[in-house]
């Protein structure tokens, strides 16, 4: 289970790392003018626009991860659902409504849609915690509704939706392949085959 | 062009510590229970 934590620290050393990459928005984040830049996809959620960026990114990377061992998830789940959130969530929003993205949050909240789904584990309903999660994630841009920046909040909103829904219906689809493969192994040792 | 900082929020920390809190509680209580059918 530590496992996970050395991953999340692997990570933020790397998010660390590349914060003091000069004129790293403007080379890696994800930009709609620079769409042949292929290599954007996969650097976009490493780049951190300023030093609290950076930081409440940070918090929320060791928090999930302090959570998915407390739920004792195990670290092929966890990686894959980080990572892949991470890379391919925002990119159908990105696609639709064309703006620069940057930052870990999408992986983050593929992250807690993960532990979602695990929190099970624990007696807790997951209707609950899906529920919550929306809610605070739409949070930003109801307080934000006649400013200036909802357009801007609802976005970030809509992408952080679209990271925790990634989280959860990647981790259903890995569970259900994974269930799939042990009924086989199963049904191979049983002698179902011969 | 808009720049979409992809942050997490102070809501959602919070959110995620409270639910860390309540989950290290109700491990304990499930390893109190345990301990107590031990005895038992």
């Amino acid at each position: 289970m530590k496992k996970i934590l050395v991953f999340s620290l692997a990570l933020i050393l790397i998010y660390v790392g590349v914060f003091f990459v000069p004129g790293r928005v403007e080379r890696l984040s994800l930009m709609p003018d620079k769409i042949t830049e292929a290599w954007r996809f996969l650097t976009y959620s490493f780049v951190h626009l300023d030093i609290m960026h950076l930081i409440e990114n940070i918090a929320g990377l060791t928090l999930i991860a302090l959570i998915a061992v407390e739920l004792r998830i195990a670290l092929g789940d966890f990686s894959s659902v980080y990572l892949s959130s991470g890379f391919l969530s925002v990119i159908p929003l990105w696609f639709m409504m064309s703006f620069t993205a940057l930052g870990a949050s999408n992986a983050i909240f593929g992250g807690f849609g993960l532990i979602s789904q695990e929190t099970r584990k624990f007696g807790v309903k997951v209707w609950i915690i899906i529920l919550i999660a929306t809610l605070l994630i739409f949070m930003k841009s109801f307080f934000a509704i006649g400013t200036g920046e909802f357009s801007s909040a609802i976005k970030q909103s809509l992408s952080h939706f679209f990271g925790f829904m990634f989280g959860i219906c990647f981790f259903f689809l890995i569970s259900k392949i994974r269930s799939i493969s042990m009924n086989k192994k199963r049904s191979v040792l049983r002698g179902d085959y011969r | 062009m808009d720049i979409i900082e992809l942050s997490v929020g102070a809501t959602v920390i919070s959110g995620g510590a409270f639910l860390l809190t309540y989950l290290k509680k109700i491990k304990n209580k499930m390893k109190r229970s345990v301990l107590r059918n031990n005895e038992e």
